[in-house]
């Protein structure tokens, strides 16, 4: 590399790359010459290009947060987010994927301490549009499979299958926000367990009970069937056992069984 | 999708957008072929590949990256070239094409075409990128010359000639984007005629024609390429010059911000397709191979 291809490249990648990152709006220009106008308007439909760009991914990823903050401090955030965590990788889709835990250490959030659960509900629904496909079991096949050998019988779930807990009732307000429905929202102060899945074409929410939302996610982590429940039902009833069994043959969310022996 | 379909000369496409999905798949009209950005099928299920599957088993695909930062001083990023392979695996699209620029530097990542230097050592680089995606996706691709919104003083190379070497080294396409190179004429001042004539026609297996906007920055005119509008009637006379002098080629509308209805779009193929063959006739280029 010459002398001068070695200085075009430093003066050009990092000088642009330093304008489009830096909070203020800077310009390539050389600090002895005037400023070139023409140079720093050009600049600035790159960092228009960039920030706008990163700001309808968030946009897209984060509808019901947006509703819930509002334009003007969505683009604070999504301005406060860009200069914490640049950007880093090629999928721009997944850009965003850490607002959840941005937003709960953001002060000016701080009022509002379900966004960040909103917002882990928002990427988990996003992520099962996206997820791979599979075929679901049917409920007599998952039934005649418990009675084998539930000791080592592990069930796959369904890929698109994400399970979001909150101390808030974080489902009950998206819901809400995802229309726009203008009426006024009673929420219980519960928090809420839910359930994402997409076992075909369309995104399917709803809200499940502890036992069931545990149940489920013993069987994400590979547990075997037995392990499963017993870690999801500690010291409660058979008769529970038998609905959380019954709920999750119906849920349309186990796609396979895995012999872990 | 058994063989990959293939594209006429002649062929008039449209970039395809979601709420377009249904209408385009289940309607009937005379849109030739569609485009897609790669990156918006780098999930791996779910609605996006269900709708992509169908439009594949009706039309002829093109698939457009736009991350993959050809154009940067660092090496490729494999995991993505790994990604644009399966894609193109998977659907066994018409036409591969990427651009003449950057996205990522070091470890950051920006979501745009950014400029790279026109030299000698951009050259060998640049060259080696295209030789390794070509390699890796087995077969070839096209470069889009992008839109320029900054003169770099510490270009040796004029645009239309570092294409045409890249092109002769690498054995790639081009994407010949009219409305850049009008763009960037405008922006940068030169003339857009002369670029279009310096382009190697015979390398260029794509044309992309699209709407942009007219801005203020700092007391500056400046075009924006923001494919939000009609193109216009100075880029749809340098697309004629351009099919009068070196006969047609496959051509597509991009219109991705302030989204009209499929019915627009179609209107805007089908005045691309009536300028392309009166243009045809004009010069008296027929071949529709």
């Amino acid at each position: 590399m010459t002398l001068h291809d070695a200085e075009a490249d430093a003066r050009i990648y990092q000088g642009i790359c330093q304008a489009i990152r830096s909070v203020a709006p800077a310009d390539l220009s050389d600090g002895g010459r005037p400023r070139d106008a023409r140079v720093a308007a050009g600049i600035t439909v790159y960092r228009n290009n960039v920030r706008a760009a990163y700001l309808r991914v968030l946009h897209d990823t984060f509808p019901v947060i947006h509703r819930l903050v509002g334009e003007e401090f969505f683009r604070y955030l999504a301005h406060e987010y860009f200069h914490t965590h640049p950007p880093s990788s090629p999928l721009v889709a997944r850009y965003g994927d850490n607002l959840p835990e941005f937003l709960h250490s953001f002060e000016p959030a701080a009022g509002l301490p379900y966004l960040t659960d909103v917002a882990r509900l928002e990427l988990a629904w996003l992520s099962s549009y996206h997820a791979a496909e599979a075929d679901c079991m049917e409920p007599e096949r998952f039934f005649a499979l418990l009675e084998e050998n539930p000791d080592t019988n592990a069930f796959q779930l369904h890929p698109s299958v994400r399970l979001v807990k909150s101390p808030f009732p974080i489902h009950a307000i998206w819901l809400h926000n995802k229309s726009s429905s203008a009426e006024k929202l009673r929420l219980r102060e519960a928090g809420e367990c839910v359930v994402i899945k997409r076992p075909a074409h369309r995104v399917f929410t709803e809200t499940t009970s502890e036992p069931v939302w545990a149940a489920l996610t013993a069987l994400q982590q590979g547990k075997t069937f037995n392990a499963a429940f017993t870690s999801a039902m500690g010291d409660d009833d058979a008769d529970v056992a038998a609905d959380v069994i019954r709920k999750i043959a119906t849920m349309n969310v186990i796609t396979a069984v895995l012999h872990t022996d | 999708m058994t063989a990959p379909f293939k594209l006429t000369h002649h062929a008039v496409g449209v970039g395809l957008k979601a709420p377009h999905y249904k209408e385009a798949l289940e309607e009937p009209h005379e849109i030739d072929f569609f485009e897609v950005h790669a990156e918006n099928f780098m999930g791996d299920g779910g609605p996006p590949h269900r709708w992509l599957a169908g439009f594949r088993s009706q039309f002829p695909l093109s698939v457009h990256g736009v991350c993959l930062s050809i154009g940067g001083r660092d090496a490729l990023d494999k995991d993505h070239l790994d990604r644009l392979a399966s894609l193109v695996e998977r659907y066994r699209p018409a036409l591969v094409s990427e651009h003449l620029a950057w996205s990522s530097d070091g470890r950051f990542f920006y979501n745009d075409l950014l400029p790279p230097p026109l030299t000698e050592t951009s050259m060998a680089r640049t060259s080696a990128h295209v030789d390794q995606v070509q390699e890796r996706l087995g077969r070839q691709i096209l470069i889009e010359n992008p839109s320029q919104y900054l003169k770099l003083t510490e270009n040796d190379i004029p645009e239309p000639a570092f294409l045409n070497e890249l092109a002769s080294r690498t054995g790639c396409g081009l994407l010949l984007d009219i409305n850049n190179v009008f763009v960037s004429a405008a922006n940068l001042g030169f003339s857009a005629e002369d670029y279009i004539d310096a382009v190697n026609a015979d390398a260029v297996a794509e044309i992309h024609l699209a709407g942009h906007a007219i801005d203020h920055f700092e007391g500056e005119t400046i075009r924006v390429d923001n494919h939000g509008t009609h193109v216009c009637h100075d880029v749809m006379s340098l697309f004629e010059r351009f099919v009068r002098i070196a006969g047609p080629r496959p051509t597509l509308i991009e219109w991705d911000t302030n989204l009209p209805s499929f019915e627009t779009l179609e209107a805007e193929a089908a005045a691309a397709k009536s300028a392309m063959l009166k243009a045809c006739a004009a010069g008296g280029k027929y071949d529709a191979a």
